[in-house]
């Protein structure tokens, strides 16, 4: 094979000046919540959590923060939120915690001009506690849930199938794109070697080529669910047998609903 | 001066070793098979050497500098990097994003700042060589497989590295297009160029590889000249 | 011991918050290089054991209470500078939360409880452990003795020099009104017995329960925490509520108003130190580990949950920060 000349001769290059943090911002923003679904996909800490036992108290636990009036009741609740942290990671308690305490800034910047209405402080101090009790429970258990299995407890609300089944597929997509779109930027960023008049058209091929990947990437999992006997009808999951963990986690709700009564003098 | 040196490099994923204690180093115009099991850490080494990921012990040494993350944060430096040191990914997909053969080609060269007409003849030539001439205009994303994989390799060649790495060259082409392949790779390194490739065929390493690096299942590494 | 806010003068303060800083950093440092990552979030039980065991306060006749510390119990576990930073933290956590031991004060408080009770504690330990190797965890309640004693010692002088340099021009003190003659007996009859013996009883138990249930622990090479250490720990956050039967307040912790009230002098002081009345006042979230609108002993079973957690999951967030320790050289799995 005959070679051209300039391919034979070593090349001299000079990059000049040009920045390209664009690539690596997104590249890292990608990887980020690449890495946080990764890791939601296979370590779990317990794996004995009845997901719906878990979905339905959550909502009851929300309930009782938000009705809550003195602050009592809210320690109580942190103190729960605080000892059920202590069994995360250290990574994915910062994550948690760095959004917990945005909402709980952002709530209290919205509230600050009350503090000049004279609504009282009682309410201004509660409203970004409340949030941040939400938003770390919340955490704790998408933590404690992966995904797949929360789209299965979605059930126990009756929600139909269809949205369910998007759910599952939209998540599951979610990943591989991710990764897909974490090498796609590593590959240009590699060729990304000297100044690029058109970033916004490069940014834009990858995620035009990404889209077409995704597109593919539904219709050949449709194909392929079609020879595995799909219908389109998605069949019911086995219901749960309650085991003790189902009993734990009542016995630690019906605590806190006591606490509740109490504290809140109802 | 090798123009690449691993001193016991040791690289690790979450606290699982990938890499352990792998020590060779390459020559200009010389060719390294990485050879080993699935997963053994072949991947991880080619994205090593092309300085996106660097040693947690022991030091990668690329003409004489160390790459190190603050090393890549100079982005004149990178960039230079970058350019000698050029990736073909197992799947050629990751690799192509512009609108057509023709831009994707353009697309390195058009960043190095050369003349239009310079970035005009590298791009004809690469066509030629590689026989995507009558593909060049066409989005990449219609092509077949082996034709992806072709553009891939052409959109690399128009920058000129002086370090070819790819990771499994041979997957996605046929039994023609692997031929020419081989015999395209024995051009580069005929002409001075230093390749690092990942490959399962026996035939590749026999008649390409100056050195056969095996990365073993337990990502320890031995060196074995061909 | 630990020392309120406005009891020492700002520069007392500031000299031993001075003198604090190079010695965390040196604790920082060597935390960093000699603890593995995996380890870390074992500092932060360790944390959270010193802060349950300042809890337990124990009344002694004459109205005033005390308590142990554990800095011994850490330095024979972890090493003296690991100690060192976890007790400084658990009093961080004390000072911010719960209002036990002032911000200004801070610097003071870890002076005597964070580098005096250690180190001397430690030295002693291994002195000791030379000359009766067979019994360690005695080797370990005498230092924890010794420990407690000297900082004891420390604080009461600290207490002491304020009347010495610190008064209005009516000769009335600023800050903590009584002289060194005072200050050392009444802490030091506390500490030589009661507090002591409360620290070495403290100490012991912990040392040879974690040597009977979690053997690896104590020898250095464990690195989890295991069942029985977790179960420890919620025996003493259960317990906490038995601190409240000391009915007392410990001798320097006393509020202004109490303080006017105390008659060490002779008579009743009678009047309140301009410095304290005038002095930097913080709001703790939970001042003296009470809750409003809630029965005190679960208010205090409440904040020794809330500063345990708090004191592991700090630990384990500075744990996350730090790179993961892989061995190269063990045999890979599969």
């Amino acid at each position: 094979m005959r070679l051209s000349e300039w391919m034979i001769r070593e090349e001299e290059y000079q990059p000049g000046r040009d920045r390209d943090y664009f690539i690596s911002r997104s590249f890292l923003r990608v990887l980020a919540v690449l890495i946080s679904f990764r890791h939601q996909a296979h370590k779990r800490i317990l794996d004995k959590v009845p997901p719906r036992t878990v979905l339905i108290l959550f909502v009851l636990w929300l309930f009782l923060t938000v009705s809550a009036h003195t602050l009592a009741f809210l320690l109580c609740q942190l103190a729960g939120v605080l000892a059920l942290l202590c069994f995360l990671d250290g990574r994915v308690i910062r994550h948690l915690l760095g959004a917990a305490i945005a909402a709980m800034l952002f709530s209290f910047f919205l509230l600050f001009p009350a503090l000049f209405l004279g609504t009282g402080n009682r309410t201004l101090l509660m409203i970004p506690f409340k949030t941040f009790l939400t938003v770390s429970s919340l955490g704790i258990v998408t933590e404690l849930l992966p995904w797949h299995q929360m789209t299965a407890a979605l059930r126990a609300f009756r929600l139909p199938q269809e949205v369910i089944f998007l759910l599952d597929t939209a998540l599951r997509c979610i990943v591989l794109l991710g990764e897909r779109a974490g090498e796609m930027l590593t590959a240009l960023k590699l060729r990304s070697v000297g100044h690029n008049t058109h970033k916004s058209r490069a940014a834009g091929g990858v995620l035009g080529s990404l889209f077409l990947y995704s597109r593919d990437m539904s219709e050949e999992m449709y194909q392929a669910m079609v020879c595995r006997c799909f219908t389109g009808e998605y069949p019911a999951a086995p219901s749960q047998r309650a085991g003790w963990m189902d009993a734990v986690l009542w016995a630690v709700f019906l605590v806190y609903l006591f606490l509740f009564l109490r504290m809140e003098g109802i | 001066m090798s123009i690449l040196v691993f001193r016991d490099v040791c690289y690790a994923y979450e606290g699982e070793p990938v890499l352990r204690h792998v020590d060779f180093q390459a020559e200009k115009g010389q060719a390294v098979a990485l050879c080993g099991p699935n997963g053994a850490g072949k991947s991880t080494l080619l994205r090593m050497v092309n300085g996106l990921i660097y040693p947690d012990i022991g030091s990668y040494t690329f003409e004489g500098t160390e790459i190190t993350a603050a090393r890549m944060r100079d982005h004149r430096y990178s960039k230079w990097f970058h350019q000698r040191v050029g990736l073909i990914w197992q799947n050629p997909d990751i690799q192509l994003f512009c609108g057509s053969v023709e831009d994707e080609l353009a697309f390195g060269p058009r960043q190095m700042g050369l003349s239009e007409d310079e970035v005009k003849r590298r791009v004809d030539d690469a066509l030629v060589l590689l026989g995507l001439e009558r593909l060049r205009r066409r989005a990449p994303y219609t092509l077949s497989g082996g034709e992806k994989k072709k553009t891939a390799i052409a959109s690399v060649l128009t920058m000129n590295p002086a370090v070819w790495t790819l990771d499994e060259p041979m997957s996605f082409l046929d039994a023609e297009a692997q031929e020419w392949l081989l015999d395209f790779l024995k051009s580069l390194k005929e002409a001075g160029k230093t390749l690092i490739f990942s490959t399962h065929e026996s035939r590749m390493v026999r008649e390409l590889a100056d050195l056969r690096l095996d990365i073993r299942a337990d990502h320890g590494a031995e060196v074995h000249a061909v | 011991m630990h020392i309120p806010e406005n009891y020492l003068s700002p520069s007392t303060c500031a000299v031993l918050g001075a003198a604090m800083v190079p010695v965390w950093l040196m604790a920082v440092h060597k935390v960093r290089r000699e603890i593995p990552r995996e380890k870390m979030p074992l500092l932060g039980i360790g944390a959270a054991f010193s802060f349950l065991g300042m809890m337990f306060n124990i009344p002694l006749p004459g109205g005033t209470t005390g308590h142990a510390v554990g800095g011994t119990l850490l330095a024979v576990l972890f090493g003296p500078w690991s100690a060192c930073l976890t007790v400084s933290i658990a009093l961080l956590i004390q000072a911010l939360f719960f209002g036990d031991g002032g911000i200004l004060a801070f610097g003071a408080n870890c002076f005597n409880m964070a580098l005096v009770m250690p180190f001397s504690g430690w030295a002693v330990y291994r002195g000791l452990i030379r000359v009766m190797p067979a019994h360690p965890t005695a080797a370990a309640g005498i230092g924890a003795y010794v420990g407690i004693n000297l900082a004891a010692l420390c604080a009461a002088v600290e207490f002491g020099i304020q009347p010495m340099l610190f008064t209005d021009a009516a000769g009335q003190a600023l800050y903590c009104p009584y002289p060194l003659q005072i200050s050392i007996p009444a802490m030091m009859v506390g500490h030589l017995t009661l507090f002591g013996l409360a620290e070495i009883v403290f100490t012991m138990a912990v040392l040879s329960y974690l040597h009977k249930t979690a053997p690896a622990l104590t020898d250095g090479t464990g690195i989890k925490g295991s069942r029985p250490v977790y179960a420890l720990l919620a025996l003493l956050i259960a317990g906490t509520p038995l601190g409240l039967l000391a009915a007392g307040t410990a001798w320097g912790e006393w509020d202004p108003e109490e303080l006017a009230g105390q008659d060490f002098l002779g008579n009743a002081l009678g009047y309140t130190p301009a410095g304290m009345e005038q002095g930097f006042s913080f709001e703790a979230l939970f001042p003296d580990y009470a809750v409003a609108g809630m029965p005190e002993s679960f208010g205090y079973i409440l904040s020794a949950v809330i500063g345990t957690a708090l004191l592991v999951i700090l630990f384990k967030i500075f744990a996350s920060f730090l790179p993961r320790s892989a061995d190269y050289d063990a045999q890979a799995h599969g």
